[in-house]
């Protein structure tokens, strides 16, 4: 398996990590998240790997032109429209939460439109460049920052303070049903691997997982996953942190590196996982940006030869984070990522492996009929 | 591509200089237009009816510290209501912005205890420029009184109390050290209680006593442990060492310093009587003794050591068990070895808890007597 | 016995060099053999002339003998169409015309061709000599590193005032085809009047106006050079420059010293870790200090916090005044000492050291912490090996001081996400520019390794 679209996973995995995915987790604790986590991770193994056998067959090719050759048009636009917004959105509410994090822990004094306006430049360069240079980049910057967060992690895990007790009586609690919140929340560890939908066109050969990739993606995953949930728990307790809108960073503040440089490991931690969230925004709307463009391109909206659509659709998606970001209460950003996991995401995956199917038939047919 | 780059170079230029202009001092603070909160202490009021006191130790900038010889803090108190009104108005009380970054320790008076205490406590937790890891202890008398101690000993640009707590400074088993994270998962969740030391002032010799400590469960009466006892609880639960046990036999004593404690346990609920089975492990040496000993008879010392330890466990043990308070964690310890079940908790705390024995097994090794025989 | 006429040629070469005075078109003549001599008397080895070409003259039995012994001289050259003609001529050339056939030797006198120390790049180990001047000498110093018959030194004619010349130097073993096909069509269309040195050529070579980084490099040392060549690069040469150009680069080169190689494996990985860290500091450090103090004083521990806020007393500016402030000061003391003649630049580091160091504290203009950061700036930016990028990295964290200024330590943060960015979108003539360069059997992105 290729290491960018492994890359691509653990980003989005990561950013998922701090983001509200633990709190649903968490609100699900009595209810049966320990064996809503064991089915999403089987699936969204098993789902990584259809996906990456579905596009592996159209090697070089991104959604838009896989649809456009070989499936019929009224299916065509509406699926990249409605995967184009759910990628928006995806990289919208990264862009909500790293900015309620920001306001809350480190610079309460600042106004959101500054906050928002510091992603805006990097993050608009960044969604402009070219599908490759994205992969190069989030290769370093994963380089970069997945040492510190090992680092805080290892330190979290063998630090005296935390109460093993409180990790046990939540792995206690598996003798529930799966909760379909917690489940399709803790599917996001295969949303990395959609992506693929644009950044297959720079994948030539994708590999099949391997019996060796799918061990690493299954323990990657469930490292992950576990730590996403059982670290919170060990440090704030299991009945008392349904109430923490974001388990991770107090989880983070509550780590400590008695002669570190920085004592507070919480700024480390935010700083790190800040880098990786610039990273998914910019996966995540650059997918959107070129999902879109493809459907809607204004033909004579130009200005000295260049095309004007990728830079109005740009335009829009900032002012649409600007307001949503100024008017969202931190209550209807949990309902609405709530809504997201419980909806549109497996909307998402179903309508993905569903369109690539048909591509698929298209693609074998036509084919048949060039061979006649 | 020449064409789609100048846009983006002009669109990042742009938003740049909008950025400029948007910038008319918001969240731009110098450090020295700000004053660093480095205590907080909070006691009833008596001016306010159920409000609060709350007392801020602020540090002043020192020029240079290697010149300076007096600690250099100032002190607010403030009434209110609530504790975050407290806060706000004595914001005003200051020329430059109260940073509670630095904060490091929050202290409560005794009375407070009893109180609602997830009211006042949640005005930290809320904020998010607290830190979690901050230590969270009791005052003797007033917090205001031990927030606004300066003991000789305190040098400048370093605050006594965080010494005390932090494991850089000094190491005692007689300190216990709580931080905010641990109160709040212990206070708000059921199974374990929260121990707190005790901070008393000593005015005559001019210095802290953190000796002793408290067991708080919410709701309930709080427990206070002696000395002694803390220094028990914290060997075992937080593997403290560094500290003495004396022992005493007929005519002579000898005094044993532990260097390591293996403290283990086990509950068994299907074997008659619930009972505890609890097994502690001391490795020490011999630290002081009142005649000379010999090498050979170290097992003889082991014996005596072991039986003095099981005694002095035994007794905090059931005293806690009396007060019905459960600072090592039985209670946590139980639902985390079951399957869950609605009601595990009130079962243990309402019938099994009150019930238990304990069987209090210690195992004493000395390595060596000293440098001496 | 009749006086033989100069061949057609000559005359119309002497009417284009007219009026130069030290044009000499001369007949050689001795018992009715005769030949004609034409060169620039300025540019021609006037010993080596008379050794080897005027001595036998006079020696020979007859002209054919005469002719054919310079026919037969290694430095004999074709002669090409009248405006090459008229080029090498002018570098050096001479022309002998013996019974109407015309021989062009080449005679250059070369007055720049010693080795030079290495000034720019100077190394502990490794070798002390550079290039030359002369590109004759300059690829002969290559080409004594390089015993290969794939190395490939072709001139390339540039369409410019002076004419100068320029060879392209690779191993057609190691070489992308595409790249070369690319720097030779890049070097066909340059558009510029004049160049002379090679960090010129470089700043055409960068196409776009605004370029904060060298997608080309800049180098003096030959064994950089061969070290380059062997990893599939091309050199590009210059006469008059004691620099050669390495394309393609990218960002790793500038950061690796040739003195890597020449320790053991321990020792040149510290350096290297050193280097990094030095790059790391010298831009982050003087955004971190504006991020700590004005935004997130409790990111530090308290004690520094306190030491801080102390030092900053009566300070009159904001930390981002005081941090540019400072860093100009410093910036003018660094170009002052670079530009000066070595006597006195001792004496300009020395007075603006002082000043900078002593005073500006004492004075209440910057606070003592300050001073230490702007220190360990400056001592961190020479670490880094290759000039361009150091002066580069000096242009960055200008930059990244603007944008902290302005979003406090998120901006720190982003906006050195956004410098990462910036270099990972770049390329040099088709490579990335920042790129981890891990290695892999098989292609895994298009284009790409």
């Amino acid at each position: 398996m290729s290491r960018f679209l492994f890359y691509l996973i653990i980003i989005n995995m990561l950013t998922n990590m701090v983001s509200i995915t633990p709190r649903i987790l968490i609100a699900g604790s009595a209810k049966g998240t320990i064996l809503s986590m064991i089915v999403a991770l089987i699936l969204g193994i098993w789902l990584t790997y259809i996906l990456v056998i579905l596009f592996r067959s159209f090697p070089g090719q991104d959604l838009p032109e896989i649809l456009h050759a070989y499936a019929p048009k009224w299916m065509a636009t509406p699926v990249l429209l409605f995967l184009s917004v759910a990628w928006y959105v995806a990289g919208l509410f990264t862009i909500i939460i790293y900015t309620f994090i920001i306001l809350r822990f480190l610079t309460p004094e600042m106004s959101i439109y500054v906050i928002v306006l510091t992603f805006a430049i990097v993050v608009t360069y960044g969604v402009f460049m070219a599908t490759k240079n994205i992969l190069y980049m989030s290769e370093i910057i994963f380089v970069l920052v997945v040492p510190f967060i090992i680092f805080i992690q290892i330190k979290g895990y063998i630090s005296p303070e935390l109460n093993w007790d409180y990790v046990r009586i939540a792995l206690m609690e598996f003798n529930h049903l799966p909760d379909y919140g917690a489940l399709t929340s803790s599917l996001f560890i295969v949303v990395g691997t959609a992506n693929l939908v644009i950044f297959n066109r720079v994948f030539l050969n994708l590999k099949k997982l391997t019996g060796k990739g799918t061990a690493l993606l299954a323990f990657i995953c469930t490292y992950v996953l576990a730590t996403t949930y059982f670290l919170p728990i060990g440090f704030g307790g299991f009945d008392s942190l349904e109430n923490v809108l974001y388990p991770w960073i107090m989880t983070s503040d509550s780590i400590r590196m008695k002669f570190g440089i920085i004592e507070r490991v919480v700024f480390l931690f935010i700083g790190a996982f800040l880098a990786l969230g610039v990273v998914s925004i910019i996966i995540h709307w650059h997918v959107s940006i070129q999902l879109l463009s493809s459907v809607i391109q204004f033909k004579r909206f130009k200005w000295r030869k260049f095309n004007l659509t990728n830079p109005l659709i740009m335009v829009i998606f900032w002012v649409v984070a600007m307001v949503v970001t100024k008017s969202i209460t931190a209550e209807g950003l949990f309902k609405a990522v709530e809504m997201y996991d419980d909806f549109v995401l497996p909307a998402l995956l179903l309508l993905l492996v569903g369109s690539l199917l048909v591509a698929k038939k298209g693609a074998a047919s036509k084919w048949r009929e060039s061979k006649k | 591509m020449a064409g789609k780059q100048k846009m983006i170079k002009g669109f990042l230029t742009a938003t740049l200089l909008l950025a400029l202009l948007l910038q008319a001092g918001c969240a731009f603070k110098d450090i020295d237009k700000r004053t660093f909160v480095v205590g907080i202490g909070i006691d009833p009021s008596e001016k306010v009816k159920n409000g609060f006191r709350v007392t801020l130790k602020l540090a002043k900038p020192i020029g240079n510290v290697k010149q300076e010889s007096t600690p250099t803090y100032a002190y607010i108190s403030h009434d209110a209501d609530t504790v975050a009104v407290a806060i706000h108005e004595m914001e005003t009380r200051v020329d430059t912005v109260l940073d509670f970054g630095h904060n490091r320790i929050i202290v409560m008076n005794k009375e407070l205890l009893t109180k609602d205490l997830d009211t006042f406590m949640d005005a930290f937790t809320r904020r998010g420029d607290i830190q979690m890891i901050c230590f969270v202890a009791v005052a003797a008398k007033t917090s205001e009184e031990v927030v606004r101690f300066e003991p000789t000993i305190e040098a400048p640009a370093s605050i006594a109390l965080y010494n005390y707590f932090d494991n850089t400074g000094t190491e005692s088993p007689y300190v216990v050290t709580t931080f905010l994270y641990e109160f709040r998962r212990e206070v708000l969740g059921k199974g374990k209680d929260t121990v707190l030391p005790i901070i008393g002032v000593d005015k005559d010799n001019q210095e802290f006593h953190v000796t002793k400590s408290i067991v708080l469960k919410w709701g309930a009466k709080p427990v206070e442990l002696t000395a002694e006892e803390t220094k028990y609880y914290n060997s075992l639960v937080n593997k403290a060492v560094g500290f003495s046990y004396k022992i005493e036999e007929d005519s002579m004593f000898l005094v044993l310093n532990v260097t390591e404690v293996k403290f283990k346990y086990k509950i068994v609920l299907n074997e008659g009587d619930p009972r505890i089975d609890m097994k502690i492990g001391i490795v020490g040496n011999v630290g002081e003794s009142s005649q000379r000993l010999s090498g050979k008879s170290l097992k003889k010392y082991d014996k005596l050591a072991a039986e003095e330890i099981q005694k002095k466990t035994m007794a905090l043990l059931t005293k806690l068990q009396e007060n019905n308070v459960d600072p090592f964690g039985f209670g946590l310890h139980y639902r985390a070895t079951r399957l869950s079940r609605k009601g595990l908790d009130k079962e243990w705390e309402e019938r099994i808890y009150p019930e238990i024995k304990f069987n209090v097994k210690v195992d004493v090794e000395l390595q060596s007597t000293g440098a001496v025989e | 016995m009749t006086e033989q006429q100069a061949p057609p040629l000559l005359n119309e070469l002497s009417k284009k060099f007219k009026p130069s005075d030290d044009v000499v078109q001369t007949p050689l003549q001795i018992k009715g053999q005769c030949a004609f001599l034409f060169y620039v008397r300025t540019v021609v080895d006037g010993d080596k002339l008379q050794q080897t070409v005027i001595k036998p003259f006079f020696e020979m039995a007859s002209e054919e003998d005469y002719a054919s012994y310079i026919l037969s001289l290694p430095n004999q050259i074709e002669i090409p169409e009248i405006d090459k003609l008229l080029m090498l001529i002018s570098a050096g050339a001479v022309i002998v015309a013996i019974d109407n056939q015309l021989c062009l030797l080449e005679l250059r006198l070369v007055k720049n061709n010693e080795v030079q120390e290495t000034t720019m790049e100077p190394t502990i180990h490794g070798p002390q000599k550079g290039l030359s001047e002369d590109i004759g000498t300059t690829i002969n110093l290559i080409r004594q590193r390089y015993h290969r018959a794939s190395l490939k030194v072709e001139d390339i004619i540039i369409d410019d005032a002076s004419n100068i010349a320029v060879s392209l130097l690779y191993d057609s073993d190691r070489v992308d085809p595409e790249v070369l096909k690319k720097i030779k069509k890049e070097l066909g269309n340059l558009k510029t009047p004049l160049f002379q040195s090679g960090g010129e050529l470089q700043h055409f070579l960068n196409k776009s106006k605004f370029t904060l980084f060298p997608t080309a490099m800049v180098t003096e040392r030959p064994d950089r050079i061969v070290y380059n060549l062997v990893a599939g690069k091309i050199v590009i040469a210059i006469d008059g420059s004691p620099n050669v150009i390495v394309v393609p680069v990218i960002f790793f080169d500038f950061m690796a010293s040739m003195e890597d190689n020449y320790h053991v494996s321990a020792i040149s990985g510290f350096t290297i870790l050193l280097r990094y860290l030095g790059l790391f500091m010298c831009i982050v450090l003087p955004s971190l200090y504006i991020a700590m103090t004005s935004y997130n004083p409790e990111i530090l521990r308290i004690e520094l916090a306190l030491t801080v806020a102390g030092s900053r007393i009566g300070v009159p500016y904001p930390s981002f005044i005081e941090v540019i402030f400072m860093l100009l000061f410093m910036e003018l003391l660094t170009e002052a000492s670079m530009r000066l003649p070595k006597a006195v630049s001792g004496t300009a580091t020395t007075v603006g050291g002082l000043i900078l160091g002593t005073a500006a504290t004492e004075a209440a203009l910057t606070s003592t912490i300050m001073v230490i950061i702007i220190s360990a700036v400056a001592i961190s930016t020479f670490v880094i090996p290759i000039n361009e990028m150091s002066f580069a990295v000096r242009v960055v964290r200008l930059l990244l001081i603007i944008y902290t200024s302005l979003f406090g330590m998120v901006g720190l943060l982003i906006g050195f996400l956004g410098i990462i960015m910036f270099m990972a979108n770049k390329d040099s003539l088709g490579t990335p520019y920042l790129k981890i360069p891990w290695k892999s059997k098989t292609n895994e992105l298009e284009g790409g390794q």
